[in-house]
C-alpha cells in the first residue's frame, strides 16, 4: 500500500518536471514595455504594435504596461530604475533624451546599433535622430513626430470680410486679421478673440522661431534665448497682452475647456496655433466646423517655420533584457510600427521613407503638416531641456502679465539655465 | 543599577515582539532620512551621485535661486493666511454643530463629507466652481452685483483661491473641536450662568481655555499641512500663472523628478524640515502662556 503511494508521487513529480521543462523550451524571453500614453487611440495603436512584434518572431515576447507620467514627469520610471525594477523599453518625450541620458537613466544604444551594422541616420529625419543623440551617442530611437500650423475658422473670416482661403502669412497681417476678428461685448468682456498667441501650441519656441530667433549656439555651447529676435517675439506677445488687456483675456480664457468645449470648436477664438493632432479632435467634437490650416505667420523676411516634437523608444538603465528591448524599439520605430502608429493615431512618421505616404491619412489637412516637415525645427537637444522649457514658460508668463520686461525675463532664463548646462561639459 | 536576568528577558521579548515595526521603521523611515541628508550634500540625479558639493546646494538655494525665494514666499503667504482662517472657520463650524437641535447629526455628516473626497477630485471640482465665466462662485457673486475675478488664472488671485479652497476641508478639524467642546464640564457653564455671564464671556473664559490643548494640536498640524501644500497647485495650476502658485514642495518635486536634481531637492527638504521645526518650537514655547491643561494650577 505504502509502495503504491510512493510510486504515484514519483510519477506525478516526473510529469510535473517534464511539463515545466517543455514550458521553458517554448517560453520566449520577456520584454517589458512601459508607456504613459493611456488615451485613445494611442494606446490601442501601441498594443497593436506589440501584437505584431510578438507575431513576427519567436525569441522575444513583449508585454505593455501603462504607467503614470507625462512629457517631463517620469517619476515612476526614475524610482523604478533606482530600485532595479525598471522596464526594458520606455516611450519618452524625445527632446528629454539628452537629459535622461545625462541623469544615467538610459542605456547607450550605440553598441547595439553597431552590432546590427545599421546607420539610423540614413533612415530617420535629421532633426529626430539629433534629438535622440547626446555627445555622439544614440540613447533612443525616434518614434512619431508632429508639426504645428495655424488653424482658422473660415466662417469667421467671411463674417469679418476676410478671404477664407488666405490665412495671414506675416505677423503684420496676423495683427490686422486679429483686430478684425475680435468682437467685444463690453470694455472687459469678449465675445470672440481673433487669436490668443500663447494658447494651444503658441509656445515661446513657436514665436521665437517665427521671428527668426535661435535658442542655442551648438559651437559655443551657449544658450542664446536672450538674443534680439527672441526678445522681439516676447515683446510682441506683451504688446498683444496690453492691447487686449491681460486680465480680460485671462478671464475669457479661463472658461475654455477641451473636447466639445474647445474654444476653437465653440467659436470663442477664430484662430489658434496647434499641432496636427487637433485634426482628430475637430473631426470628433466639431465635425461641422469649417476650417482651414495655414503655416505659422512669420515676421517679414523670415522663411517658413514650424516646430516638431514627438516621442522615442529608449532602453532604461538596468534593463534585464536590453537586447530584447532594443529589438522591440527597433521594430516599433521601424516601417511596421510607424505605419500602424501613423495610420491609427494620425501622428507624423519620423522615417524618411514614409514622408510620401499620404495614403496613410484619411483627411486632406495632414498633407499641410507633412509638407512642413522638411523645414521643421526641433528644440535643442540639451540635458537641461525640461528646465529650459519651464523657465521659458515662466518668462513668457512674467512678460504677458507685465511683471518683467522681455529682455529682463530672458536674461534671467540664461542666468538660471546656463550654469546648469555648463555642468555637463 | 543592574538588570536582573528576568528583566533583560522581558526587554528582549518586548523588542522581539516590536521587531517587525522596528525593522520597518529603520528601513523605511530612518534610512531614507539619513540618506537624504547625505544626498543633500551632493549632486545626485536620482540614480548617480555625480559630485560631492558640501553645503553648495544650501548656499545656492539661499543666495542665488530666485525661484526658491519665490516658492518660499508663496508657501509662507499661504501659511499666514490659511492657518488662522482655517482655525476661525473650523471653530465656527464646531460651535454651530454643538447646538442642541434635533437634526444636528445630519449637519455634522454634511460638514464632514468633503473630507472624504480625495484632494485630487476636489481640486477638479473647485476648478469648475472657480471658473471665472461659468463658475458657480462668480455666478453667485454676480447676483449681488460683484464682478468676480479670474480666480485661478489671475496671478494676483491664484494663491488666495487656493487658501479659500483649503477651507473646504475644515470639517475634519471642526469634528475634533466639537469633541473637545463636548468635553468641557457642564458645571462650569452652570456656575457662570448663576453669575450672569454673557455667551461671549463664557466662550472667552471657559470654552477657549478648556479646549486650548486641542487648539494647540490643531495649529501645529495646520502649520505642517501648510508647509507641505502641494496637491491643489499641482493639479489646478501647475504652479502658474507666472509662478504665483509655485509652492515650496511643488518646486522641490520639480527639481527631483523633472530636472534630475535630486540632491538639490533633498537639500530643500532638509531646509523645510528645519523651518518647520523652528516654527513648531516657537509655537510650543509661546503656547505655555495660552494653553491650559486641566488640573493645572494658575
Amino acid at each position: 500500500m505504502k509502495g503504491r503511494w510512493t510510486g504515484r508521487l514519483v510519477l506525478c513529480l516526473a510529469i510535473l518536471m517534464v511539463v515545466s521543462l517543455a514550458g521553458v523550451a517554448v517560453a520566449r524571453e520577456k520584454v517589458t514595455f512601459w508607456t504613459s500614453h493611456s488615451g485613445t487611440p494611442d494606446r490601442q495603436a501601441l498594443e497593436l504594435i506589440c501584437q505584431r512584434f510578438n507575431e513576427s518572431q519567436d525569441k522575444y515576447e513583449v508585454e505593455m504596461t501603462i504607467v503614470p507620467g507625462s512629457e517631463t514627469d517620469i517619476a515612476k520610471l526614475m524610482t523604478a530604475v533606482a530600485a532595479g525594477t525598471g522596464p526594458d523599453v520606455y516611450l519618452i518625450d524625445r527632446f528629454t533624451t539628452a537629459q535622461r541620458a545625462v541623469a544615467g537613466a538610459l542605456t547607450d544604444l550605440t553598441p547595439f546599433i553597431e552590432r546590427a551594422g545599421w546607420r539610423p541616420q540614413d533612415d530617420f529625419l535629421e532633426f529626430a535622430i539629433e534629438e535622440s543623440t547626446w555627445s555622439g551617442k544614440i540613447y533612443s530611437l525616434p518614434f512619431d513626430t508632429d508639426t504645428r500650423g495655424l488653424y482658422y475658422r473660415k466662417a469667421d473670416f467671411r463674417d469679418a470680410g476676410l478671404d477664407p482661403e488666405a490665412p495671414p502669412a506675416t505677423i503684420d497681417e496676423l495683427e490686422q486679421v486679429m483686430a478684425k476678428l475680435t468682437k467685444r461685448i463690453s470694455e472687459r468682456r469678449f465675445e470672440r478673440i481673433g487669436l490668443i498667441p500663447w494658447l494651444g501650441q503658441g509656445w515661446h519656441y513657436t514665436w521665437g522661431w517665427a521671428f527668426g530667433g535661435e535658442f542655442y549656439d551648438y559651437d559655443a555651447r551657449k544658450l542664446t534665448v536672450n538674443e534680439p529676435r527672441i526678445v522681439e517675439s516676447f515683446a510682441w506677445q506683451q504688446k498683444i497682452a496690453e492691447e487686449y488687456g491681460i486680465a480680460a483675456i485671462q478671464g475669457f480664457a479661463s472658461a475654455f475647456g477641451s473636447e466639445a468645449q474647445d474654444p476653437f470648436i465653440s467659436g470663442k477664438i477664430s484662430m489658434i496655433v496647434d499641432g496636427d493632432w487637433k485634426i482628430a479632435g475637430l473631426e470628433r467634437f466639431g465635425p461641422d466646423v469649417e476650417y482651414g490650416v495655414g503655416r505659422i505667420p512669420v515676421k517679414a523676411g523670415v522663411g517658413p517655420t514650424t516646430w516638431a516634437g514627438g516621442w522615442a523608444m529608449a532602453v532604461p538603465r538596468g534593463s534585464k533584457n536590453p537586447e530584447g528591448g532594443f529589438e522591440f524599439a527597433r521594430f516599433a520605430t521601424g516601417p511596421v510600427g510607424q505605419e500602424i502608429y501613423t495610420r491609427d493615431t494620425a501622428h507624423l512618421p519620423t522615417l524618411k521613407a514614409m514622408l510620401e505616404r499620404k495614403d496613410l491619412f484619411e483627411d486632406s489637412y495632414h498633407e499641410v503638416f507633412l509638407d512642413m516637415l522638411p523645414f521643421a525645427r526641433s528644440r535643442p537637444a540639451l540635458p537641461v531641456g525640461a528646465l529650459l522649457w519651464d523657465e521659458l514658460t515662466s518668462a513668457r508668463d512674467y512678460v504677458i502679465n507685465g511683471d518683467k520686461t522681455p529682455q529682463q525675463a530672458l536674461d534671467d532664463v540664461v542666468s538660471r539655465v546656463q550654469p546648469e548646462l555648463d555642468k555637463n561639459f | 543599577m543592574k538588570w536582573t536576568k528576568q528583566e533583560i528577558r522581558t526587554i528582549l521579548t518586548g523588542l522581539a515582539f516590536a521587531s517587525p515595526w522596528l525593522v520597518g521603521f529603520a528601513i523605511f523611515t530612518v534610512y531614507p532620512i539619513l540618506a537624504s541628508l547625505y544626498y543633500s550634500l551632493t549632486e545626485f540625479t536620482g540614480l548617480d551621485v555625480t559630485a560631492f558639493v558640501g553645503f553648495g546646494n544650501y548656499i545656492d538655494m539661499i543666495t542665488k535661486d530666485e525661484l526658491f525665494h519665490k516658492s518660499l514666499y508663496n508657501t509662507l503667504y499661504y501659511l499666514v493666511l490659511a492657518v488662522p482662517l482655517g482655525f476661525v472657520v473650523a471653530m465656527a463650524l464646531a460651535l454651530a454643530l454643538n447646538l442642541k437641535i434635533k437634526e444636528i447629526s445630519f449637519y455634522r455628516t454634511c460638514v464632514y463629507i468633503p473630507n472624504i473626497v480625495p484632494a485630487f477630485a476636489s481640486s477638479f471640482i473647485w476648478l469648475w466652481l472657480l471658473n471665472s465665466e461659468y463658475g458657480l462662485v462668480n455666478l453667485l457673486l454676480e447676483q449681488v452685483g460683484i464682478w468676480g475675478p479670474a480666480w485661478v488664472s489671475d496671478p494676483k488671485w491664484a494663491k488666495f483661491s487656493i487658501v479659500l479652497m483649503a477651507q473646504w476641508g475644515a470639517g475634519g478639524s471642526a469634528m475634533i473641536f466639537l469633541a473637545s467642546l463636548q468635553d468641557v464640564p457642564r458645571s462650569l457653564y452652570e456656575v457662570a450662568d448663576l453669575d450672569g455671564a454673557t455667551s461671549w464671556v463664557k466662550f472667552r473664559y471657559i470654552t477657549l481655555p478648556m479646549i486650548s490643548p486641542v487648539i494647540l494640536f490643531h495649529v501645529i498640524m495646520a502649520l505642517f499641512g501648510a508647509f507641505q501644500v502641494f496637491t491643489p497647485a499641482y493639479i489646478m495650476t501647475a504652479g502658474g500663472p507666472a509662478n504665483s502658485t509655485l509652492f515650496y514642495v511643488l518646486y522641490l518635486y520639480r527639481n527631483a523628478f523633472n530636472y534630475g536634481k535630486m540632491g538639490y531637492a533633498s537639500a530643500m527638504a532638509w531646509l523645510l524640515f528645519i523651518l518647520a521645526l523652528i516654527t513648531t518650537l516657537i509655537v510650543m514655547k509661546t503656547s505655555a502662556r495660552f494653553v491650559y491643561y486641566q488640573g493645572e494650577e494658575r
